[in-house]
């Protein structure tokens, strides 16, 4: 404990450097600009910034990239409380509430509110991350090749299913993803797989090209193609936060925070689904759930500390299995590789002051975010009146620089161009890109795991299934396709409802 | 897009998926075992793919043969603003289709077919973000009506801008520009 606030406290001092201050602040604010852009999504700001910081100190590198997360994170309620449309996903559920008190004139006030709300909800998470990461790591050190195989499908099918509106299109983009990650020469012998004798594709695809087209290009489309006219509300009142908001809600941010860090923790769901389930929980156990739906400042602190704790809450897993807690964690965790950092068990042993690095990184952003939410309003949201014609074919140019400067190949290019096509058609029919890009950073992971596995056990596939946590990891799996499937869920019903039926056939008392 | 539709449109896409997964695993069959290393089957290279492959197209099976309702395929608000309610207007899905196809049409001739051939890279990005902008308006139309002064503000901002990301890739992130 004392030397895990030792390693705390030296990296804050480490980043209280004026080059380091200014890189936090400054990505905290481009981050809640970028967040405050409707379509721009944390994971597009994660990734083109990936490419911005590639020649960065990897210290500094992260740092822009954990505080732009934060801050798009956060930028997100402003659009959704004046124009009803969620900056990020991580808002829908802020929109609720948020825009109908903007309606009754009270735009500040939800704004204080989503700012009083993430600043909690972040500085809640950040302690579960400086808490749980040692100790997840320490666990993780008893983890073999089964249990991560397990844990990368895990990821998958967990995302497949909470980020798509229908599962089994979440789980075909989180398999697609799977096996995009396997082209090229493979980790174990060198062998190139489906490469055709094509020199580019046997290094396989590069990460951060599929990530810009995925995220970066396939965005740039899915804004194109909106038909809406946004209904802006520039006028508000003051955005300080009452007192009164914050301490009669305390139960309501308390809860919120532990379901935040708790859905961050589940591999591949996303802020979204936090900021979700914190609102759903604070209606249901609400003293006045009548006002939710019409203005409930209850509802919107709820959504609005869920979803920033979950961030602080989806770097945990990522930091201690190297399994991402979600699609802007899988980012990071790449841009984290390509900086040299590699997470997962060993990092507490051989790394253990980058995980304080990475708590000071989620202070920053915070206080950036208190700062910048408070004082700095309608200067950010001038970002809002810039039309999307202008704004998409920038961020384009942005896409191919980016995905160009890598390693100076216009293959990278093509790659961006022709994943970004594909995604955006996916998304068209309902396959979401999050499972997709979790495919693509686990696939590597349970790629390997499993044929090392298999190597360990001579062929044998049983220690996969009966190693205690393996056996909860595979229940999980199972269960999670079983009740989703519909088919599937109709026989097992089917099956529960003719096993009662005999049951009570034979004993009719 | 009707119920009737969207159940076509996830049956054809089952289809695709099963064609593909079928692909995957015929693949992953004819790769090399590497049976002169004397590794064990069970860790051949085509292992994993061609078990994807097979969860793909088991996947692409369920869809092709589902009953009931399937997700909501559309032109519309991005995904991420699903959950909102958002004011329509009249814009039909055919301006959204238009804007959309000259958007890739622009973006696939810029990065695809002209970067890295010959023209100087700011020359080429501020010539795409000009007739980007000039031809991609909030206008109900596609593309849209020229204006002088939207020429203007394009041809500003796309030599700033291109000449920004030029000289800071160049000389500060030190990448031999395309």
């Amino acid at each position: 404990m004392l030397d895990g606030l030792v390693l705390f406290g030296n990296a804050v001092a480490s980043y209280l450097t004026p080059t380091a201050l200014g890189l936090a602040f400054g990505a905290t604010l481009l981050g809640i600009l970028a967040g405050c852009m409707p379509g721009l999504s944390a994971t597009l700001v994660i990734t083109l910034l990936t490419t911005l910081t590639l020649k960065m100190e990897p210290s500094h590198a992260i740092l822009v990239l954990v505080c732009a997360y934060n801050g798009a994170i956060y930028g997100g309620s402003r659009t959704a409380i004046l124009l009803n449309i969620p900056g990020t996903a991580a808002n829908a559920a802020a929109c609720i509430d948020g825009h109908a008190l903007a309606k009754q004139g009270q735009a500040g006030r939800a704004m204080g509110i989503a700012t009083t709300g993430s600043v909690v909800g972040t500085l809640f998470g950040l302690i579960c991350l400086a808490t749980f990461t040692p100790l997840l790591g320490e666990v993780a050190l008893s983890f073999g090749a089964f249990e991560f195989f397990w844990l990368a499908l895990l990821g998958v099918v967990m995302s497949g299913n909470v980020v798509a509106a229908d599962p089994l299109k979440g789980w075909v983009a989180g398999l697609l993803g799977l096996f995009v990650a396997c082209i090229g020469q493979e980790g174990m012998y060198a062998y190139e797989r489906f490469s055709f004798g094509n020199t580019d594709l046997a290094g396989g695809f590069g990460l951060i090209p599929v990530l810009v087209g995925a995220f970066g290009f396939s965005e740039v489309l899915m804004v194109m193609s909106e038909k809406t006219v946004r209904a802006k509300i520039m006028e508000f009142g003051s955005a300080l936060p009452r007192f009164m908001d914050v301490l009669s809600y305390w139960r309501t941010i308390l809860r919120s925070g532990v379901i935040g860090v708790w859905v961050g923790i589940l591999p591949g769901v996303g802020e979204d689904m936090a900021a979700w389930s914190s609102y759903a929980a604070a209606r249901r156990l609400s003293k006045e759930p009548e006002k939710y739906g019409k203005g409930s400042i209850e509802g919107l602190m709820a959504a609005e500390t869920g979803d920033n704790a979950s961030v602080p809450g989806g770097i945990i897993p990522a930091l201690a299995l190297a399994i991402p807690g979600s699609a802007p964690c899988a980012v990071l965790l790449a841009a984290m590789i390509i900086h040299g950092v590699q997470p997962g068990p060993m990092l507490m042993v051989e790394n253990p002051q980058f995980v304080y690095s990475v708590v000071a990184m989620v202070l920053f952003s915070t206080l950036g975010i208190l700062f910048f939410g408070l004082f700095f309003i309608k200067p950010m949201l001038k970002i809002t009146q810039i039309p999307r014609s202008i704004m998409m074919p920038l961020i384009f140019v942005l896409c191919v620089i980016g995905s160009y400067s890598l390693s100076s190949r216009l293959f990278d290019v093509y790659t961006m161009l022709g994943f970004g096509t594909l995604v955006f058609v996916m998304r068209l029919y309902g396959y979401p890109a999050a499972p997709f890009v979790l495919g693509l950073v686990l696939g590597d992971i349970l790629d390997k795991n499993l044929r090392r596995g298999l190597v360990l056990t001579d062929g044998d596939f049983l220690p996969f299934l009966t190693r205690p946590i393996c056996m909860i990891l595979v229940a999980l799996v199972v269960w999670t396709f079983i009740t989703n499937v519909p088919s599937l869920n109709a026989a097992m019903v089917r099956a529960r409802r003719s096993v009662t039926d005999r049951i009570f056939r034979r004993n009719p008392a | 897009m009707t119920l009737s539709g969207k159940m076509t449109a996830d049956r054809v896409g089952g289809i695709i998926w099963i064609v593909l997964g079928a692909a995957i695993v015929f693949g992953s069959w004819m790769m090399d075992r590497l049976t002169h290393l004397q590794i064990h089957p069970a860790t051949a290279p085509g292992l994993v793919p061609g078990l994807l492959g097979a969860g793909i197209a088991l996947l692409g099976l369920i869809l092709v043969f589902r009953k009931g309702e399937a997700a909501t395929p559309d032109f519309g608000p991005a995904d991420n603003a699903d959950a909102a309610t958002v004011n329509e207007t009249p814009a039909d899905d055919s301006l959204a289709i238009r804007r959309v196809g000259l958007s890739w049409i622009l973006c696939v001739i810029y990065g695809g077919v002209l970067l890295g051939h010959g023209l100087p890279y700011w020359v080429l990005t501020a010539a795409f973000l000009f007739v980007h902008i000039n031809l991609i308006d909030e206008n109900p139309t596609v593309p849209a009506p020229l204006s002088k002064h939207r020429a203007v503000l394009a041809a500003i901002l796309a030599v700033a801008f291109a000449t920004a990301v030029a000289l800071i890739f160049e000389h500060i992130f030190l990448v031999r520009l395309p």
